[in-house]
C-alpha cells in the first residue's frame, strides 16, 4: 500500500472531538430552550391573569413555540453522529454497563441528599443529617462505590487504565500543592476554613479532566 | 514508538472500531496506538501480531 492509498483511507473522527461537540450543543441549545421555555410560561402566565389570549397573545406564543422548534432542530441536524453504529468490543461494552450502574447509584444518593435534611441547599454543606440518611448514603458510597470501581477498573482495557492513573497522578499533585495553600491562607486569614466536599470535587473534578483528555485527545 | 498499524488496518480495510473489537480493546486505544500516543503492552502487542500474523517487530519500530 503506498502512501497515497494511504491518505485516501478515510481519516476517522476523533471520539473525543465527538463528545465535546455533543456536549457543547446540548449545554448552549439546552439554556436556549430552557429561556425559551421560560418566556413561554411567563407570557402564558400574564395573559392568563388578564383573561384570556387575544389574537397578538397567540402570534407572539406561536413565535416563541416556532423558535423553540428551530433550536431544537437546529441541535438535531447538527448533532455529531459516527458513535452509534460501530462495533464495540466485549471488554469495552462491559466496562460501560459498570459506568451506566455508578450513574444509577449515584442518582438516589444524590436525590436522598437533595430532598431530606434541608434539601439542595444542604447537598455539600456540613449541616447534620438524620442517622437513616446517613446510613443508607455511606452504604451506597462506601459499598456500591468500590465494588462497582474494582469491577470497572477489571473491565477497562490498558489505554484507559493509562488515563485513569495519569489523571489520578494529577489529582493527587492538585490536592498536594492546593490544599496546604489554602490552610496557610486560611491561617493568615485571607480565605474560609477548608470544606472537604470542595476539595473532593476540586480534585475529583481535576482527575476527570485529565483521564477525559488523555483518553479522547 | 513508530507502528504499521494504520497500514495494515488499511490494507484489510478494517476500521479502527473492527479492529478494536478483534482485539478486544476500545477505539481509543487502537488510535491511540496509531497516533503513537500509547505503546500497546507486550500481551497486546503480541495480539496485535498474531491478528496481522507477523512478528512484533515487523510491526512495531523503537528506532527513532
Amino acid at each position: 500500500m503506498t502512501k497515497s492509498d494511504l491518505d485516501d483511507f478515510a481519516e476517522e473522527p476523533s471520539a473525543g472531538t465527538i463528545l465535546l461537540k455533543r456536549a457543547l450543543i446540548a449545554i448552549a441549545g439546552g439554556i436556549v430552550l430552557i429561556f425559551i421555555a421560560g418566556m413561554i410560561a411567563g407570557y402564558s402566565s400574564v395573559m392568563i391573569k388578564r383573561g384570556g389570549p387575544i389574537l397578538r397573545d397567540l402570534a407572539m406564543l406561536s413565535a416563541m413555540l416556532m423558535v423553540g422548534g428551530l433550536v431544537a432542530y437546529g441541535m438535531w441536524r447538527s448533532w455529531p453522529r459516527g458513535l452509534e453504529d460501530e462495533p464495540v468490543a466485549p471488554r469495552v461494552r462491559s466496562a460501560r454497563m459498570i459506568l451506566w450502574a455508578c450513574v444509577a447509584v449515584s442518582i438516589p444518593i444524590g436525590i436522598i441528599l437533595g430532598t431530606t435534611d434541608g434539601g439542595a441547599a444542604s447537598l455539600l454543606s456540613n449541616t447534620p443529617v438524620s442517622p437513616g440518611v446517613a446510613l443508607v448514603v455511606i452504604g451506597l458510597w462506601a459499598v456500591a462505590g468500590p465494588v462497582l470501581t474494582w469491577l470497572w477498573w477489571q473491565r477497562i482495557d490498558e489505554h484507559e487504565a493509562d488515563a485513569y492513573r495519569d489523571g489520578a497522578l494529577i489529582a493527587a499533585h492538585a490536592y498536594i500543592f492546593v490544599t496546604p495553600a489554602w490552610w496557610m491562607a486560611t491561617r493568615a486569614g485571607w480565605l474560609p476554613p477548608q470544606e472537604p466536599m470542595a476539595v473532593l470535587l476540586m480534585v475529583s473534578l481535576v482527575w476527570m479532566l485529565a483521564w477525559f483528555v488523555r483518553r479522547y485527545f | 514508538m513508530k507502528n504499521r498499524l494504520k497500514v495494515l488496518r488499511a490494507e484489510r480495510n478494517w476500521s479502527q472500531a473492527e479492529l478494536a473489537t478483534q482485539l478486544d480493546v476500545s477505539r481509543q486505544a487502537v488510535n491511540a496506538i496509531e497516533t503513537g500516543k500509547h505503546d500497546p503492552s507486550l500481551p497486546l502487542a503480541f495480539r496485535i501480531a498474531r491478528l496481522f500474523d507477523m512478528k512484533i517487530e515487523d510491526i512495531f519500530d523503537d528506532e527513532v
